[in-house]
């Protein structure tokens, strides 16, 4: 039995940038990966038969400055990113909408260009206050060091000081909907449906449902605490940084084990010790941290026998049933937009209305799909003289009641007749395509429920409640088991965050030998 | 409008006493016996708070034998491969020492180590138990079993119990040709009279000589005839709750809810316990793999948390003092009684209380109990010193005596 002084579950980002920092610190570090490659669910591989590219992700945010220092990742050159969003519509004329939803002088009307601008500052202000604290480790019962109380005390100090008004309308807005907020400043329906398709992305809300508008708040936030070109729309820019992750994990002397699957990880009295894989392996280790699903390192490896009740139960009804579907399609030229006259590299949305992306999310409730599905498509250019389409669909629920099997087709058929119709002859133009249900992306990249950010990002799993309350701390019930990830405070996308928390919070434990 | 369907439509309009209250198979028997109706809701059954005379029916327990309802007791039946290992987890003690046909007295606790309830384990065999308690555990077993292949079923209405208790107990159940003489306390066995199954435990509330009696309830009239023929010249006597609970005072025993408040019931956070704070640290097994509360156990011992103790005390005087408040040096208040009586077989005022440490130890010669007694509508108030002393607060050789005498 090989023995280390920490094992890493999953070659995600998180757990590589973990691995990599304890392994900076003198740790002997082996990181177990089931899959034949790095990058978890931003892995690069094929993006459709014989055609290679990353599966699933085609953005960029939020990777911290934190991050980047720690893994080196500057030395990899980080090139600016398109940040352009082209809203579409069917009917209406496209609209051109920039980072932080800025918009050029003379396109809005005058009430709407004043009223964008009063609800970008407010929006943007309410979610620097939750900024603050997305880089934190998130204060559990018994572990509330005074670092936190002061950063708490200071926030309500300085939002107190921003004025009464500021505060009054963070407290009035905080759990409201995405819909009743935006229809307070603007009028104009791309915009809105703009908004609310981005606040409910990847979550299982609509943007009337109250509550919505902190999706759009975690985005704002997570966008913002990013550094310099680290947010952006591009097919590859998320497979560059993998790679770039990858080296300098590499380089960090981390032994890596493709093709582990874990089958357990051993826990005697509370203790963990060693992790089982399912080629029959034993690895014993000091620490183990876990960088995939929590249902899958508490339920699946742990095992709830070996859990407090209290604690399996919590963990069992994290929400994670997954409502984003992946549709890439190879095009043998860039698709000619009717409304644009063309098309170019960059992102687009076709998300008419806030109306509209409700009207969306409504039979995903019923496990139905939706008449006319709202997605996102960034185009790039791809192999071999291509070009890669990768989209986005929103509503579309893992426990679909027809089954995924004909849901599959018929998803997709009504996806490449909605392009069909922005951009007449791009179905002749398909070369390639692959499609990701919920179930496959489940199946495909050992996630639960297929869910993006491995557990609703809701306001009642954020912070001190992500993934439940007693292991958003990075560390669990069980002794030497700690846990980070997408399920785990900040949440999904790619900041990164949790695999440096993590690392950071196994040395404080264990001193800096880590033994 | 006649009178008769006026009548009807008003009581129609009050419907509460309609709701069902549920009999015990014994409850045509118990009261026929009682004078008047003197019922409490136990559990969701009609139980008998006394019979006609109290302390009467309290030197029935202690003189020649006593007949309690213990049909609602809340019982679980417990079966499957992992049914140990399950009940393990579950509750404090090691369940592997427990062999087949003996009973454990045992608790079981939340994550944060408070106490949940106590009850009784009895164990038929390798992967067959049944777990006794007061409250209602369901859901919390269920999900406790999870990854565990063991069955889980309240089998509360589908068995009912006697409670025999007292120094002709033994002679009773003899009289009434059971074989009962190699039992020795906590042991669990299985009878059969003519066609008549009754198991048997020699367990109790009361700190006697005595036995339990289940049989199913379809056979809860013979389990009585049978009792009361056998018992007609041994001073057999059915007795209400109030007897019994001056009984499991004497023997120290705590109730659920009363002594404490179980942790799936309290609203306030002060007031949950570790079973070190009510008296129950003995049956911590920190030597047995993982079970509920026990990170939380450890880690509350290794802080010094404890925040509370349950104690005996000896009060002077003898007035009981119910609920009264306790005080470090007349002045500060340290904890409260949570059950009192003057008590007949000890002949001394005695108590169980939850004090706040340092406070409740037997050297602290300083702690006084507040109590008001009502004499013709005016409270007379008394400070009475108090002293903290091992439970139980009688010792009877007939209770462990094996094989048991006649009386």
């Amino acid at each position: 039995m090989k023995s280390y002084d920490v094992i890493v579950i999953g070659a995600g980002h998180n757990g590589m940038i973990a691995a990599a920092t304890l392994s900076r610190k003198g740790l002997g570090v082996l990181l177990l990966e089931a899959s034949p490659t790095y990058g978890g669910m931003a892995a690069g591989g094929e993006f459709a038969p014989g055609y290679a590219g990353p599966s699933l992700v085609h953005s960029l945010n939020g990777i911290t400055p934190a991050i980047l220092k720690e893994m080196q990742l500057d030395k990899f050159g980080l090139a600016p990113l398109p940040t352009m969003t082209t809203c579409l519509s069917h009917d209406d004329a496209p609209l051109l909408v920039a980072d932080n939803y800025q918009i050029a002088a003379g396109i809005l009307s005058r009430e709407d260009e004043v009223g964008l601008a009063e609800l970008t500052r407010r929006l943007k202000f309410q979610a620097s206050i939750l900024q603050q604290f997305l880089a934190d480790t998130p204060p559990q019962e018994g572990a509330f060091p005074f670092s936190m109380k002061a950063r708490l005390a200071k926030t309500a100090f300085n939002l107190k000081r921003s004025g009464k008004i500021e505060m009054q309308e963070f407290m009035r807005m905080a759990l409201m909907c995405i819909c009743d907020v935006v229809d307070e400043h603007i009028s104009d329906e791309r915009l809105k449906g703009l908004l609310a398709f981005d606040g409910t992305l990847g979550i299982s809300l609509g943007p009337r449902s109250p509550t919505s508008l902190f999706g759009l708040y975690m985005r704002l936030a997570t966008r913002s605490a990013g550094a310099d070109h680290t947010n952006g729309y591009s097919i590859n820019a998320a497979g560059r940084l993998i790679d770039a992750i990858y080296e300098s994990t590499k380089a960090a002397g981390v032994e890596f084990g493709f093709g582990r699957k874990v089958r357990a990880i051993n826990v005697n009295n509370g203790l963990a010790g060693s992790v089982e894989t399912t080629d029959g392996e034993t690895y014993s280790a000091g620490s183990i941290v876990s960088a995939i699903h929590p249902a899958t390192t508490f339920l699946s490896f742990v095992g709830a026998p070996k859990l407090d009740t209290g604690f399996s139960r919590e963990i069992s009804s994290v929400r994670s049933r997954g409502n984003v579907s992946k549709l890439n399609l190879v095009l043998d030229r860039f698709p000619h937009i009717a409304s644009i006259g063309g098309s170019g590299e960059g992102r687009y949305v076709l998300a008419p209305s806030a109306n509209e992306v409700e009207r969306n999310f409504n039979p995903s409730k019923y496990g139905e799909l939706p008449d006319a599905p709202c997605f996102e498509f960034v185009i790039g250019k791809g192999d071999r003289d291509t070009v890669y389409l990768s989209a986005i669909i929103q509503n579309t629920p893992l426990n679909l009641k027809q089954g995924w099997e004909s849901g599959s087709k018929r998803l997709q058929d009504l996806v490449v007749n909605c392009l069909e119709r922005l951009a007449p002859g791009i179905k002749s133009s398909i070369v390639a395509t692959r499609f990701f249900s919920p179930l496959d992306i489940e199946s495909n990249f050992n996630v639960p429920g297929g869910h993006w950010h491995h557990g609703e990002l809701q306001v009642d799993r954020l912070f001190s409640l992500r993934p439940v309350f007693g292991a958003a701390n990075y560390r669990s019930p069980i002794d030497n088991l700690y846990i980070c990830g997408a399920g785990t405070h900040p949440g999904g996308g790619l900041s990164g965050m949790s695999g440096l928390n993590v690392a950071r919070a196994l040395i404080r434990d264990k001193g800096r030998g880590g033994k | 409008m006649n009178q008769q369907s006026a009548l009807k439509n008003r009581l129609a309009l009050q419907d509460h006493w309609l709701k069902p209250v549920l009999q015990t198979p014994f409850h045509h028997f118990i009261a026929e016996k009682m004078h008047g109706s003197n019922w409490y809701d136990w559990a969701g059954y009609d139980a008998a708070s006394y019979i006609d005379d109290e302390e009467l029916e309290y030197f029935a327990i202690r003189s020649t034998a006593a007949v309690f309802d213990i049909t609602p007791m809340v019982k679980y039946r417990i079966e499957g491969p992992d049914a140990e290992r399950f009940l393990n987890k579950l509750t404090l003690r090691d369940v592997a020492k427990l062999k087949a046909g003996r009973v454990q007295y045992t608790a079981w606790c939340d994550d944060r180590g408070h106490v949940l309830d106590d009850g009784t384990l009895f164990r038929f065999s390798d992967r067959c138990f049944r777990l006794c308690c007061q409250e209602r555990h369901l859901p919390w077993l269920l999900d406790c079993a999870d990854g565990l292949d063991v069955e889980i079923t309240e089998v509360t209405h589908e068995i009912a119990g006697l409670a025999l208790q007292g120094p002709t107990s033994a002679a009773i159940l003899r009289k009434a040709g059971l074989a009962i003489n190699s039992m020795k306390p906590f042991d669990l066995a299985r009878f059969k009279l003519d066609d008549l199954d009754i198991e048997i435990s020699r367990t109790g509330f009361t700190a006697d000589l005595g036995y339990e009696l289940f049989v199913a309830p379809q056979e809860a009239g013979r389990l009585w005839e049978l009792l009361w023929e056998a018992g007609a010249l041994l001073g057999i006597r059915a007795i209400g709750y109030n007897a019994l609970n001056m009984a499991r005072i004497e023997a120290g025993f705590i109730t659920a809810n009363a002594d404490f408040v179980t942790s799936e019931l309290a609203l306030r956070p002060d007031r949950l316990r570790r079973p070190d704070e009510i008296g129950l640290a003995w049956m911590v097994d920190l030597t047995k793999d993982h079970f509920n509360g026990k990170r939380a156990i450890k880690s509350a011992r290794a802080n010094g948390t404890g925040g509370h103790v349950l104690v005996g005390l000896e009060i002077k005087g003898n007035e009981p003092a119910h609920h009264a408040i306790l005080y470090q040096g007349q002045k500060n208040e340290v904890g409260i009684v949570t059950a009192s009586i003057w008590s007949p077989m000890a002949k001394r005022n005695i108590a169980i209380a939850s004090i706040q440490q340092p406070f409740g130890n037997a050297s602290n010669t300083n702690l006084w109990v507040e109590i008001y007694a009502m004499r013709e509508l005016q409270y007379h108030k008394m400070m009475k010193r108090a002293k903290v002393v091992e439970r139980p607060f009688i010792h009877l050789p007939r209770r462990t005596a094996t094989p048991p005498g006649d009386f």
